[in-house]
């Protein structure tokens, strides 16, 4: 019954050390897109609010054109603006956790 | 074993296979990365690199990893990287208007060289600038 119990408490720890991986944040950049090179003079945008996209190696890449060299900010940034619709992201920041990366941003349309 | 398991294990390996050989970067396209908040459209500065470089002498690394933050700040301020930018946690970020405002068609690479006593490893950003 000890073994039960020392294996359990082992395996939790392993559990909530796994999810305690730290992340480090690699790049902030003011505006990022994956649509658009840039924008007319006069165009107008407003904060559509927080985004946040993940990306790991193995996910499924929507930026992979046929030579499986994938870039792992071009994944998250054309993540982000695929779910929210957004013309370009705003106080972008990218951080690394374990293999994988996250962003964290702002959608502006 | 049915043929349909067979294909089912062929195209399983396959699929192993393939995910097994992509490789990451950074950054291998982005279409566009702005340094500033204002993202109207500008005067091309043409192709810029920036870099960030760990220098090894006689085995001991002076400083830590090339870090990406480094490699677009010395992109954005056009300036090549020095044998003490690994002990330098950030680099001075310019506000001149000479500097990239923003930047089309990123992409990073690694490069570097090793020659016994000497070891460069760089963090290389590329793009075209704008201003």
């Amino acid at each position: 019954m000890k073994k039960i119990q020392m294996i359990i408490i082992a395996s939790s720890l392993t559990a909530l050390l796994g999810c305690a991986t730290p992340r480090t944040l690699v790049l902030r950049a003011p505006a990022v897109s994956m649509t658009e090179i840039s924008f007319d003079a006069g165009a107008k945008f407003s904060s559509a609010g927080a985004i946040k996209s993940r990306f790991c190696p193995g996910d499924n890449a929507s930026t992979d054109d046929g030579d499986l060299n994938i870039g792992l900010i071009d994944e998250l940034i054309a993540k982000a603006q695929k779910t929210s619709g957004a013309k370009y992201i705003a106080n972008a920041q990218f951080f690394t956790q374990g293999n994988c990366m996250l962003l964290e941003g702002t959608s502006m349309k | 074993m049915k043929s349909g398991t067979i294909s089912t294990l062929i195209m399983a390996l396959l699929a192993l296979s393939f995910t097994g050989c992509a490789t990451y970067q950074y950054a291998k396209n982005v279409k566009m990365l702005s340094y500033d908040e204002n993202v109207a459209k500008g005067k091309s500065l043409g192709p810029v690199l920036g870099e960030d470089c760990t220098w090894t002498i006689l085995g001991y690394k002076l400083g830590g990893y090339p870090k990406l933050e480094r490699a677009f700040a010395s992109a954005r301020n056009q300036t090549s990287s020095g044998i003490t930018d690994g002990f330098h946690s950030q680099r001075k970020v310019s506000t001149s208007d000479s500097a990239v405002r923003y930047m089309n068609n990123v992409s990073t690479e690694y490069d570097g060289f090793n020659a016994g006593i000497v070891a460069k490893n760089c963090l290389i950003v590329k793009g075209t600038g704008y201003r």
